[in-house]
């Protein structure tokens, strides 16, 4: 992740989480899911190539995500990533748990701590 | 695909992985071209993005969990390399530890036949030697 002012390093794991995400839409390339997460998060994170293929590579030997060679739109060959059966799993399992993570940790540094 | 099958199938592998990271350098650069920077100036600018290339697909083989096996084949290698360069060194060697293990391996046979072994028989805490010769039993 590249760190200015306004962008932030991601926790660790939470790449996995987007890339999979991004990918859950439907077959994309690497390059393709770098600038999605880019654009989705209005350029506030930025997905470098020295941690996206790694964990794309990671992700497929774990058979959460296939791969396959087709011509992307400007016609050269690319390696396109689809979600297995095993990663749609894991990504709702795994967004579960994210989600219930992020409300536990706001609710204590948000809250009003009765009862302590 | 295990890691075996990874090992095995290394080098479509690589070739994969070069032509997967060039795909990726060369949208980036077209998306500067187009864009409205000059060619040459757009590879410079992407090239430094990118960082070391060579870096990122180190971190990618590390992924195939593959690495011990082959740094381990990279230095049998090297060692053979090593080896044949200094004869002086290895010829020595070699006959010292062939010498050794003959040496070691012929005795134990002799000990293991003449002193560990037990006859031949059933019971041989049974068996007795009966006279007063040296020699008998011929």
């Amino acid at each position: 992740m590249k760190k200015t002012d306004d962008r932030f390093d991601l926790p660790q794991g939470t790449l996995d989480l987007l890339i999979m995400r991004v990918v859950s839409l439907g077959p994309i390339h690497g390059y393709a899911i770098a600038q999605r997460i880019q654009q989705i998060s209005r350029d506030a994170l930025q997905v470098q190539q020295g941690s996206l293929y790694p964990a794309l590579h990671r992700l497929e030997y774990k058979k959460l995500l296939s791969s396959r060679w087709k011509p992307s739109e400007t016609g050269r060959e690319a390696k396109f990533y689809e979600l297995t059966s095993k990663g749609r799993t894991h990504l709702k399992v795994e967004t579960e748990n994210w989600t219930r993570l992020t409300d536990l940790v706001s609710l204590i540094l948000e809250g009003t701590l009765e009862g302590i | 695909m295990g890691w075996l099958g990874r090992l095995l199938s290394r080098e479509r592998l690589e070739a994969d992985l070069d032509k997967e990271l060039r795909f990726h350098f060369e949208s980036q650069v077209a998306d500067k071209v187009r864009s409205g920077i000059p060619e040459s100036e757009a590879r410079r600018l992407t090239r430094i993005e990118f960082g070391g290339i060579e870096q990122i697909k180190e971190y990618c083989r590390e992924r195939r969990g593959t690495m011990w096996l082959e740094s381990l084949l990279q230095d049998v290698r090297y060692t053979l390399r090593q080896l044949r360069k200094s004869p002086g060194f290895t010829i020595p060697s070699v006959l010292t530890l062939a010498l050794g293990i003959g040496a070691t391996t012929a005795i134990f046979t002799l000990v293991q036949q003449v002193m560990l072994q037990s006859l031949p028989v059933t019971r041989p805490d049974q068996l007795w030697r009966i006279g007063d010769q040296p020699h008998c039993c011929n």
